[in-house]
């Protein structure tokens, strides 16, 4: 697994909730509001509300900040706390685990069971009993990892003829020679 | 029509869904004129009323049960006069329009083809039938290829002891000759019977692997497991009696065979194909593990190969004072041979044989070797008895071009590597090669299966200290995994080439194999193998020089060992991506000429006339004995 896909992992993690302090922007917005105007200058009356609704802004700008200081302080120790979890991860799980846990938290359907690649090896002097036809069918998903669900599989190299959905249902039930 | 007139005879009782598939699927074919016949066995089901509302069958109905035998035979009197006649069970199901053209066409392919069967798959797709045998040792038939995956082995015509009457063409010369199914059997064992009789006759009974048929197997009679095996064990006593004796003397030799046989190792794997082939041959050959005590193997080997034949060989008792025996295995066991003529049969990867072996192989009579190759290394090692070239051989029958393949779907060309991790493979100089050759934007691929067994290595960390580039050519690997034997033609042919760069090689099964299936091959221009490779049918790899082999194996020291040319590697792996056609005919080339000289039955061939020449020795020391006693 990329360390891009461990930050998409990341990055797709659900947003935490706002910080329940916080009073609600509307009922500021109600306890700011100039007070009805009397009988007196036309003027000075329009003066007044204009400060008054300038006052009210700066509140609810002041307000605004504070949210959103407060929503980045949320998300940084959410992700601190992310960060934590992967860093215990990284240290238990085997790699192949490990892209699994980040491909299936980003909605992506794990990869096959296989080790193709060096980094996912557990070093070992066993055999393992297999079978040829379900390790190539494994082998060739791994290196053309399925994409979400519903949607056919990615093609890494040119020059393939037809679509690698196709390629990969023949090779699924195996081409028989001409 | 313009082939033989033929008659299909289906024998049905009750199961009428059987048999109503059975002619559904039939009727979707191309029967080219032929005539069908259901015999309706006494069915009390709804079949006779289910047959009469079926036009294009003629039905011939029997009053009662009368069994598989005299069923057929019914039917094979109804037969259209002069017609060729085609056995079928009911519980068939026909998925290939031109079966019985198939079938036709091998029966009259060589005037002396008599009766021929098919493949037959099970409904979930295993492989359930391609052919039968019978050692005489158990008199038990064994279904040829039962139960394994269909990957399209046994695809193509050949000779077998027997088949299973399923489904069985039988020419009308055959039936002139010989008659119907033997009353003395009512059920099972008949088609053994049937084959050996027409043998007897001067009939071959051939397998067509081109035609499949799927056989829901004992449908019919799936519901009378006790009734059967009452009738199995029935059948087998009448034919013990009948054919045990003539059975047991299809063998006109005896051999004893001292090696290796169920763990996995090279000199394993052979020994099962010889014995196998060498038993087609008419060798009865007795089994006993060489190895054990003082050795590098363990004491006790497993008992089961995972192969009847191979089980009922390895169960013979052993004789006392066999008259030849042969030791295949590493040289420094040649001293463990018990027979009176002595072979010791062996290879090596270097260009000599170590002192120990050669002392060995210098009480034997004969030492045999499979290539020039060794031939040379022995004798410059200083042999100085006879020495033979036995060559080992490919089951054609597994490792063909029209095994399945299970194809990239990315589209990308795959080179494929088996090897094990080791000094002689030298992995790194290919994989290097291959990665400074190619860019990781190329659409081409190494695909390694690689095995690791030795607790000094390191294989991640050996794999990392090479360096290989992000940006180069992509690799990747199967690691430490085990496949059937029989499923790894599927393997080579869903890769585009093969590739076997050694520093030197005893054979090199794997490369051979590759050949079979008509996969393009770079091989070192360095060991046995050269016996089997050549410009003409792969790319030979170029040597820069012969170096001392360094490596684990103690056998080698003080020997010398090939150092392949790693830029003609690298042109090579891009003139094979490169010149796919030219790639592609070298491949088909090395296939023809596999099937055609390199077969086990060919190497079983070769120590038969060696063991034909040992006795005629013998025979003629033996006179030449006895007319010196009658001088004297």
């Amino acid at each position: 697994m990329s360390r891009p896909e461990l930050q998409q992992a990341q990055a797709e993690a659900p947003a935490p909730l706002e910080p329940a302090s916080l009073p609600a922007a509307t009922s500021l917005r109600a306890a700011a509001s100039p007070p009805a105007p009397l009988a007196a200058d036309k003027a000075d009356e329009a003066d007044e509300a204009h400060e008054a609704h300038e006052a009210v802004e700066a509140v609810e700008s002041e307000l605004r900040i504070a949210r959103l200081e407060g929503r980045v302080a949320a998300l940084e120790a959410a992700l601190e706390r992310r960060s934590e979890e992967l860093r215990l991860l990284q240290r238990h799980l085997c790699p192949l685990d490990l892209a699994q846990l980040a491909r299936l938290t980003a909605g992506l359907p794990p990869l096959p069971r296989i080790a193709c690649e060096p980094g996912f090896w557990r070093e070992t002097r066993e055999l393992t009993e297999a079978e040829v036809p379900e390790t190539l069918d494994a082998l060739w998903s791994s290196i053309h990892p399925p994409g979400p669900a519903g949607s056919p599989a990615r093609a890494s190299a040119a020059g393939s003829g037809g679509s690698a959905g196709d390629a990969r249902a023949a090779a699924a039930r195996g081409v028989a020679a001409p | 029509m313009s082939g033989p007139r033929i008659t299909l005879v289906i024998l049905a009782w009750n199961h009428w869904q059987l048999t109503e598939r059975c002619l559904e699927t039939l009727a979707a074919t191309d029967l080219d004129g032929a005539e069908v016949v259901v015999v309706d066995n006494g069915s009390t089901d709804e079949t006779p009323e289910c047959l009469a509302r079926v036009p294009w069958v003629r039905v011939e109905r029997l009053p009662e049960n009368a069994g598989f035998v005299r069923g057929n035979n019914a039917g094979i009197a109804a037969a259209a006069p002069g017609s060729d006649v085609v056995l079928l069970n009911n519980d068939l199901e026909f998925t290939q329009r031109d079966w019985l053209r198939r079938l036709a066409a091998c029966a009259h392919s060589a005037p002396d083809a008599g009766v021929v069967g098919c493949r037959l798959a099970l409904p979930d797709g295993r492989l359930l039938h391609a052919g039968t045998y019978m050692m005489p040792d158990t008199v038990w038939g064994q279904q040829v290829g039962a139960l394994e995956r269909d990957v399209g082995q046994h695809g193509g015509i050949e000779e077998v002891s027997g088949i299973v009457f399923a489904c069985a063409y039988i020419r009308r010369e055959v039936l002139d000759a010989i008659g119907g199914l033997a009353l003395d059997f009512a059920s099972y064992f008949e088609d053994t019977d049937y084959c050996l009789r027409a043998r007897q006759a001067g009939w071959k009974t051939l397998l067509c692997g081109e035609v499949t048929l799927i056989h829901d197997e004992h449908g019919s009679t799936r519901d009378e497991h006790g009734a059967l095996m009452q009738l199995f064990q029935g059948s087998r006593d009448i034919f013990r009696r009948k054919w045990r004796r003539e059975l047991a003397a299809r063998y006109r030799h005896d051999l004893l065979w001292q090696s290796i046989l169920n763990f996995p190792t090279g000199y394993a794997m052979s020994s099962r194909e010889l014995l196998r082939a060498l038993d087609d041959l008419g060798v009865r050959t007795v089994y006993r593990y060489v190895y054990g005590p003082r050795t590098v193997f363990p004491p006790v080997e497993p008992e089961s190969s995972g192969d009847y034949r191979l089980n009922v060989i390895r169960g013979r008792g052993a004789p006392r004072n066999p008259e030849i025996s042969v030791v295949y295995g590493q040289g420094d066991v040649f001293a463990r041979n018990r027979g009176r003529a002595k072979i010791g049969f062996t290879m090596l990867e270097v260009d000599g044989f170590p002192r120990e072996w050669v002392a060995q192989a210098n009480r034997m009579d004969e030492v045999w070797v499979p290539s020039e190759f060794n031939r040379r290394g022995f004798l410059e090692s200083g042999l100085r008895r006879p020495i033979h070239l036995v060559p080992l051989g490919v089951d054609v029958r597994y490792f063909h071009p029209g095994i399945v393949s299970y194809p990239n779907p990315g589209g990308e060309f795959v080179f494929l590597a088996l090897f094990e991790w080791g000094e002689r493979k030298d992995p790194g100089l290919m994989l290097r090669a291959f990665n400074d050759e190619f860019s990781a934007r190329e659409p081409v691929r190494l695909l390694c299966k690689v095995i690791n067994r030795d607790p000094g290595v390191r294989l991640k960390e050996e794999i990392r200290r090479l360096r290989l580039r992000a940006d180069g050519g992509k690799i990747s690997y199967l690691f430490n995994l085990e496949f059937p034997h029989y499923q790894l033609g599927a393997l080579y042919r869903s890769a585009d080439a093969f590739v076997s760069v050694s520093r030197g090689e005893g054979w090199n099964m794997p490369l051979m194999e590759a050949m079979a299936c008509g996969l393009p091959a770079i091989a070192t221009d360095w060991g046995a193998h050269q016996e089997f490779v050549h410009a003409g049918n792969a790319y030979p790899l170029r040597v820069r020089k012969l170096v001392p082999a360094r490596a684990k194996c103690p056998y080698y020291d003080g020997f010398r060992w090939a150092d392949p040319d790693p830029e003609h590697l690298r042109f090579l792996l891009r003139h094979v991506y490169e010149q796919r056609d030219e790639a592609r005919a070298r491949g088909q080339a090395a296939a023809r000429e596999m099937a055609a000289r390199w077969t086990w039955e060919a190497a079983a061939r070769k120590i038969i006339a060696r063991l034909e020449a040992i006795k005629a020795t013998a025979a003629g020391a033996r006179s030449a004995k006895a007319a010196m006693c009658a001088l004297a």
